[in-house]
């Protein structure tokens, strides 16, 4: 699957290539002027900036399986799929590396540098003091991504709702993640969004987390088999729904 | 010229009434990008942090309403770029190499004429659509006043759009007819937040790197953000005249340059 995934990452390198810029411009638009405002610089830096790969990663997820169920309804490709034994789990799966370790690390990677060129910060500062959360978050990040992706496919498959009702649900994904848990009357209530554990780890490379490191480094483990299985589950559960009732082609 | 307008004018509201949702999520998106703006810094320093921080970026003394009007009004201009710039590009594109109907449009008149209509006429008809949310929270921020600020950034935007929409022209056209780019939103994607990050939006234009700088300058767009600065921030309407004189130059250098491409991009396939 994952071969499958560089595969098709290849023919669309361009677009890949035009999303890592994009994402990388929007960045600086819309927090660069955060960062400015708080006063706070270096410290909003790293909160916001890990905070906005884990949305990324959320909101990547939702578009591939919408694409997955969208173009592939369209083209009458989803009977295909099934009759090979795949689902939409498989079709998450196979974008999963290019999506949460290139696409998402670059585009990460680049906002930083474009960050401290803006806030004048030396570029050695925005190296994490302990990467090896950061490596931790990004394996992490691969199960949150496949959990989403599967949720919104059941979702899709099971209710009439479009594509860009999609685009209005992935705006929740900012609290927890852009919108750091400290927040909330109780941080906790924070992780009812998967995406945002992958975000206080991230944080936590920085030590700018606000959920207790020791609780997240008990969590990771358990979280990463529990999502694997949860998603496995729900991509069957949203082929089952596609093979007894359908799917029309939905915008 | 009235029918092709007439035409024109149906077309988008048929595609209004197609896809209200996505313009609904165009109004919710802009609406929490606003408070995002302003209340996420509040929540990691204090309000009265940001508003100090933000009177010294803009160089004025403000309130927590003001700093709130000044981000609900530059969403206005976000999504005035992402919407111009995308629709008219990808419109054309679909219409000439996706849907087939430019031997239609070509038979019932010139090319120019049609992409000089199309990109006047579509930006006019969706800047209002695509910015009514603001009409509403600016009466409730500043009352009988902020109806009427709503009403000058209003005729900004629109005037923005028309150049906006232009310029796009000049990019689609020989994007369509003489190359074999297939996917045109890997343009637009990149060329929407270039446009804006180079002007700046929320922070003066002084503090972006030079390269994005240069991008946003073909545009009138920095001046249209200045332009909304001194509106939210009421003050000297020398800005505003600046702003016209700037949009009137590129307004008239886009429609020669557009037209003299659509001119060109029109032998060629009448030619086949």
């Amino acid at each position: 699957m994952i071969y499958i995934g560089f595969q098709l990452a290849k023919m669309h390198v361009s677009s890949y290539a035009a999303s890592i810029v994009s994402s990388v411009l929007w960045f600086t638009l819309m927090f660069v002027p955060t960062i400015l405002f708080s006063g706070l610089r270096e410290q909003a830096l790293f909160l916001l900036a890990p905070g906005g790969y884990a949305m990324g990663i959320a909101m990547s997820a939702m578009w591939v399986a919408t694409e997955f169920l969208r173009w592939n309804v369209y083209h009458g490709l989803t009977d295909l799929f099934r009759e090979c034994g795949l689902n939409v789990f498989h079709y998450l799966l196979s974008n999963s590396i290019v999506d949460v370790i290139f696409t998402g690390f670059i585009i990460y990677s680049l906002s930083m540098v474009m960050a401290s060129a803006y806030l004048g910060i030396n570029i050695t500062t925005i190296l994490p003091a302990r990467p090896v959360y950061i490596a931790l978050a990004t394996l992490l990040a691969v199960p949150v991504y496949l959990l989403v992706g599967a949720l919104i496919g059941l979702l899709m498959a099971s209710t009439n709702i479009g594509g860009v009702w999609v685009n209005i649900i992935q705006i929740l994904t900012t609290f927890g993640t852009v919108v750091p848990p400290k927040i909330f009357p109780s941080p906790w209530i924070a992780l009812a969004n998967p995406a945002t554990i992958v975000a206080e780890l991230f944080r936590a490379g920085y030590g700018t987390n606000t959920l207790p490191l020791p609780h997240l480094l008990i969590m990771t483990p358990l979280l990463i088999i529990v999502y694997t299985i949860a998603s496995m589950w729900i991509g069957l559960l949203c082929e089952k729904r596609i093979a007894r009732y359908g799917m029309e082609y939905r915008y | 010229m009235l029918n092709v307008a007439k035409a024109i004018v149906y077309r988008e509201f048929a595609w209004f009434k197609r896809f209200l949702s996505d313009y609904v999520v165009l109004w919710i998106l802009p609406l929490l990008f606003s408070l995002g703006v302003v209340f996420l810094p509040a929540s990691l320093s204090s309000p009265t942090a940001v508003v100090k921080n933000m009177g010294m970026l803009y160089g004025i003394e403000m309130d927590l309403k003001t700093a709130y009007s000044i981000a609900l009004m530059f969403t206005g201009i976000i999504n005035v770029v992402a919407v111009t710039i995308s629709d008219v590009m990808q419109t054309l594109f679909a219409e000439f190499r996706f849907m087939e109907v430019g031997i239609m449009i070509l038979e019932a008149t010139r090319f120019a004429k049609y992409i000089i209509i199309n990109a006047v006429l579509r930006p006019l008809i969706m800047t209002p659509l695509v910015t009514a949310y603001m009409a509403p929270l600016l009466l409730y921020l500043n009352g009988v006043e902020g109806l009427l600020e709503f009403l000058i950034v209003e005729a900004i935007l629109m005037l923005t759009s028309v150049a906006l929409g232009l310029y796009s022209t000049i990019f689609a056209v020989p994007l369509i007819f003489h190359t074999n780019v297939s996917r045109p939103w890997t343009i637009t994607s990149v060329l929407t937040p270039a446009i804006l990050a180079g002007a700046g939006t929320y922070i003066p234009i002084e503090l972006v790197p030079q390269v994005l700088r240069l991008v946003a300058l073909t545009t009138p767009v920095p001046e249209t953000c200045k332009a909304l600065y001194t509106v939210a921030s009421k003050g000297f309407p020398q800005a505003l005249s600046t702003f016209g004189a700037i949009l009137t130059f590129s307004t008239v250098l886009y429609i020669a340059v557009s037209g003299l491409l659509s001119k060109r991009a029109e032998v060629k396939v009448r030619r086949g």
